[in-house]
């Protein structure tokens, strides 16, 4: 018996020793709940050196299926102040603790943060967005911001709160009623805080966790040239439209900063024709311009026309539209990034017939249910309007209110209206739609062919609150203008919202706008792209002017048709300062600066600026060439010349209204440059670059040349014999001749072959 | 070391006893003068079709690599911000220009300025006066026909429609056969402006090395738009492709010379010393010497033979 209890004794002491090791795991797997994981990445803008408005593509994949995520602007660092109450367990009364909860801090020190660029609130989404079920994450489209957050109290936070100090709170030191706020730019950081809910597999429940990793410093819009001494006495003064501006600060970087010395060329921001009339006087030494001559509205300094890049007239489109399907399968808005195809009438009717209501015939009623141009892009028609498929119209042609019709573009005559107004003078469809005055008298022009025009406000007639195109001052007000759409967070834009900016390629690509793709002549649709650009490129033809435009690109399907060739015209008579004395220095930098333009730079312009073709490069070269070859002399005539540029008047389309539709056309004066044959030729070749000559040697060394020519054994026997005769001929042929015999085993060999001979 | 056993032999001179002084009988004279032309000519025939191939790859390794090298460096300077410094210099005379790959007779050969002997002798030269490869008009290049590996001994095999390729430090450039002639060279013709950007090829269309006129011409044009034109060394009659190199007369005279005072020097030391070394003495100078003229008459002959 004793014996029995000793057994179950032993045995109720093991299974007590292997449960409780049992209970330990079980414990441990309920501590150990599969965490919540996912991959943060980011594009579009260099956080560490982000301009206020840059594009941000915030992407948060690898998170499980029906997961969500929103984002904050928060600070970098953020304040750990908040207090909570709680029960004491030992005196059973409430008290006062730290309250370091995530969740808490987020919610009461972020958001209601106001952008300086737009001037309004930088609205964050306004819901959690669910994971794409296309491409399993959540994918964020949004800017960088910079400002400050609207000041306001922070109920638990002692030194923010309104709540005064009693018995039960004891804690608040704001007597002062001071207000909490934050601010991101150069020196105070911020973050993009994800907030990511979602369950991960093998979970019971779903988890939330905040994401700080993503954080910035904005700075204000605008061009810096970092790392350079400044201007300096031989600093060039370059005019230049904004569109330019990100590649020449690349260009001077390039050329300036290696060794902080004074930068090669002062930027000028103006419009095309300011900056043509500011080089003629002289007080620019260069000015940018995509249509060579055309917009001076004088042009007595001799110039060479030196092709720097090539660029675009783009409509592009800005916007969200529910193409994308979330995990539940409900619609859900993404980023407009495919390539809208439009004809040249729906260009043409968006871009005259503004005015009335997009769902009747404003517009032309391209936007309509069912028309061509929705029928055509499904990215359109899935856009159904914010609160009612009625509304549909109006959503898709950026019509949201009354004084904004969902076109804008920079304002001023520039190449980008100049080129596409060209090439829709002549269509049926670009006539001005149904304008009338407030009083209802109809506007004149109304019902008129628009022509072609330089600027963007020649499109609107009169100025009573109807615009084609609500032309701005400046790329940063173009921009301002489509701040809502770009972030997309408005209630407007649940169902889909875009607005619609006339630009050119570059632009469109630094602020992240989809260009829309145009007829090819050939019935199809060719987007503006680096390809395409090059492509159209093979048909620059020089103009009277000197300058290159393209000219049958329309006919080349692969070839985008409103490509330009963006030139840097450059004195060819030597700089002079106002004494008519021969500013050395300047020139060198300039001859410097030109020649990064045409060589190196080509691989370090802005982004959208697409590099010239090695043709074009011939071109550009022989252009820069001419530039400074002329003499002082003339540079002093014509120095004083400019000042009174006498009966030259203003050339046609300088003040923006229509314009003949001869780009590059030679204006009045007396220095335009005339084509030279050699111009012509300098087309017909091309400059070698770092592709074609990668190309010569991926052949020279693939070239083979073996030690002995032939194949085989055979061929390193031959020389090798042939040396061995030549060594021994002529020794043989003087053994031979003094007279001396054979030597014996020579006898035996012939008598050998002989016998062998015989046998045979 | 003893003495060679003299045995009397109908082509040796009356008496070959060592020590005794030679005697020029006519027979012997005969005889020795046609041994040693018959020398002269093998030892010309064997530098220029036997070891004469295997010089020319020599050169050709040697030019391959530096217009590697040449490539290498231009493209690195299409990569600077401010480019290559422009080329204000034409190539200097032997200097690879060019690599030229003829993928119908599976030929790839480095194509080097000039074209006289000295230069075809290592390669295909590039005919100064005429347009650089891959660049605008009339570029020409000659290419020996039978000696020095015969770079372009199958020209002619070449047809229209057929391509040609060229690498240069500019780029790579393709050339598309238009025609393929055997006719009387032309210099205006093949040589001169044309108005179409265009690559002749020419050389020798006889066998006999001294031939000068009969040539095959191989026309292509150039596909594509050319490269901007470099500083091109002028015209010269001399560097024609037909035409031999004058100045070799001194080399030849010399180099047979002393062939011929070293062949007369083994004779008589043959007859009156050891072979052996008779031979270690002479067959050195016997054979530089015997390259060296062999070398001085391919240069005076034209230079596409």
């Amino acid at each position: 018996m004793n014996g029995l209890r000793r057994v179950v004794l032993v045995f109720a002491s093991g299974l007590l020793a292997v449960l409780g090791l049992a209970v330990v795991p079980s414990a441990s797997a309920q501590t150990t709940t599969p965490p919540l994981t996912y991959t943060v990445q980011t594009s579009g803008a260099d956080l560490a050196h982000a301009q206020d408005g840059d594009p941000l593509h915030i992407t948060v994949s690898g998170l499980p299926a029906a997961a969500t995520a929103t984002f904050y602007v928060c600070p970098a660092q953020l304040r750990d102040s908040l207090l909570k109450s709680q029960l004491d367990p030992v005196t059973k009364k409430l008290v006062w603790v730290p309250d370091p909860s995530l969740a808490n801090r987020v919610n009461a020190y972020c958001g209601s943060f106001n952008d300086e660029l737009s001037g309004a609130p930088f609205q964050t989404p306004r819901s959690e967005r669910g994971r794409s079920a296309l491409t399993q994450s959540v994918v964020f489209d949004t800017y960088v911001p910079r400002g400050s957050s609207a000041p306001k109290n922070v109920s638990f936070d002692p030194e923010f709160t309104t709540l005064n100090p009693s018995a039960t709170i004891p804690w608040p030191a704001n007597p002062d009623k001071k207000q909490y706020s934050y601010t991101c730019d150069e020196t105070h950081p911020c973050a993009m805080m994800l907030k990511l809910t979602g369950k991960p597999a093998g979970a019971t429940a779903a988890q939330t966790v905040y994401d700080s990793s993503i954080t910035f410093t904005a700075s204000t819009p605008g061009l810096k040239i970092q790392g350079c001494g400044g201007v300096g006495a031989g600093t060039v003064t370059a005019s230049m439209p904004e569109r330019f501006g990100r590649t020449a600060v690349a260009w001077n970087q390039l050329l300036c900063a290696p060794t902080k010395a004074a930068q090669p060329a002062n930027i000028l921001a103006e419009t095309e024709d300011t900056g043509l009339t500011s080089f003629d006087k002289g007080d620019s030494d260069v000015v940018f311009t995509g249509s060579g001559g055309t917009l001076a509205a004088q042009d007595v300094r001799a110039r060479s026309y030196v092709p720097v890049a090539l660029n675009a007239t783009v409509l592009a489109a800005v916007g969200w539209t529910p193409t994308d399907r979330s995990d539940s399968g409900a619609a859900l808005v993404a980023r407009l990034a495919a390539n809208l195809q439009f004809s040249w009438d729906d260009v043409a009717n968006m871009l005259s017939k503004g005015g009335e209501l997009p769902d009747a015939g404003g517009r032309g009623g391209i936007f309509t249910n069912g028309s061509a141009l929705v029928a055509r892009n499904p990215a359109l028609a899935a856009i159904s309007g914010p609160t009612s498929p009625v509304q549909a119209p109006d959503a898709r042609a950026g019509h949201s209110d009354s004084t904004f019709y969902g076109v804008t573009g920079e304002s001023g005559p520039g190449s980008v209206p100049l080129t596409l107004s060209a090439k829709l003078a002549g269509l049926p469809a670009w006539t001005y739609g149904n304008f009338r005055s407030p009083q209802g008298d109809p506007l004149a022009g109304n019902g008129k062919p628009v022509g072609v025009v330089s600027d963007l406000n020649a499109l609107n007639l009169g100025d009573d609150g109807v615009h084609n195109v609500d032309a701005k001052t400046g790329r940063i007000n173009v921009r301002k203008q489509v701040t809502n759409v770009t972030l997309g967070t408005g209630g407007e834009c649940a169902n889909g919202c875009l607005n619609w900016v006339v630009t050119d390629l570059a632009t469109a690509t630094e602020y992240g706008w989809t260009p829309v793709a145009l007829p090819n002549g050939k019935g199809g649709y060719v987007a503006p792209t680096p390809a395409t650009l090059q492509a159209a490129a093979a048909h620059a033809k020089p103009a009277k002017d000197g300058s290159l435009q393209l000219t049958g690109a329309a006919d080349d399907p692969n070839a985008y048709p409103l490509t330009f060739v963006e030139s840097m015209a450059a004195p060819v008579n030597p700089l002079v300062d106002a004494s008519c004395a021969p500013e050395k220095a300047k020139q060198d930098q300039l001859a410097t600066f030109l020649k990064a333009a045409t060589n190196g730079g080509q691989n370090g312009m802005g982004p959208g600026m697409v590099a010239l073709t090695p043709d074009l490069l011939s071109a550009a070269q022989d252009a820069a060439t001419k530039v400074g070859a002329g003499t002082a002399a003339s540079a002093c005539h014509e120095q004083q010349q400019a000042q009174n540029p006498g009966a030259g008047g203003p050339a046609p389309g300088a003040a923006g209204g229509p314009v003949s539709g001869d780009l590059g056309g030679n204006g009045p004066g007396s220095g335009a440059s005339a084509v030279s044959p050699a111009q012509d030729a300098a087309l017909t070749m091309k400059a070698p670059t770092a592709a074609s000559v990668q190309a010569a040697r991926n052949l020279a060394d693939g070239v083979r040349i073996p030690l002995f020519p032939g194949a085989g054994a055979l061929a390193a026997l031959i020389p090798l014999l042939a040396l061995v005769a030549l060594v021994l001929l002529p020794s043989s042929t003087g053994y031979l001749t003094a007279g001396k015999p054979l030597p014996p085993w020579v006898n035996r060999f012939a008598r050998r072959l002989r016998t062998l001979r015989g046998r045979a | 070391m003893s003495t060679p056993t003299v045995t009397p032999s109908p082509a040796t001179p009356a008496t070959t006893d060592p020590g005794l002084p030679l005697r020029f009988s006519p027979k012997w004279t005969v005889v020795t003068a046609v041994g040693w032309l018959v020398t002269t000519a093998v030892c010309f025939g064997l530098v220029a079709y036997a070891l004469g191939p295997m010089l020319a790859n020599n050169d050709q390794r040697a030019a391959l690599s530096t217009i590697r090298a040449a490539m290498a460096e231009a493209q690195g300077a299409t990569r600077t911000l401010l480019g290559a410094a422009p080329v204000t210099k034409p190539p200097e005379f032997g200097s690879p220009v060019a690599v030229l790959e003829i993928p119908k007779l599976h030929a790839q050969q480095v194509v080097l300025e000039g074209a006289e002997p000295g230069e075809t002798s290592s390669g295909p030269g590039h005919i100064p006066g005429t347009s650089g490869l891959g660049q605008p008009g009339n570029s020409a290049v000659a290419g020996r026909y039978s000696g020095y590996g015969a770079p372009f001994g199958h020209l002619g095999g070449l047809a229209k429609g057929d391509q040609i390729v060229v690498a240069t430090t500019q780029g790579r450039s393709v050339y598309t056969v238009t025609g393929t002639a055997t006719r009387d060279l032309n210099e205006d013709r093949d040589y001169g402006r044309t108005e179409n950007d265009r690559l002749t090829l020419v050389t020798s269309a006889s066998w006999w090395p001294g031939s000068a006129s009969s040539a095959t011409v191989v026309t292509a044009v150039l596909e594509g738009k050319p490269f901007r034109p470099t500083p091109q060394n002028g015209r010269a009659d001399a560097q024609d492709g037909r035409t031999g190199d004058s100045g070799a007369w001194a080399q030849l005279i010399l180099s047979f010379g002393g062939f011929a005072a070293a062949a007369a020097g083994a004779t008589v030391l043959y007859r009156r010393w050891r072979p052996v070394s008779t031979y270690v003495i002479t067959a050195p100078a016997l054979l530089a010497l015997a390259v060296l003229a062999a070398t001085a008459v391919w240069r005076l002959l034209p230079a596409w033979a």
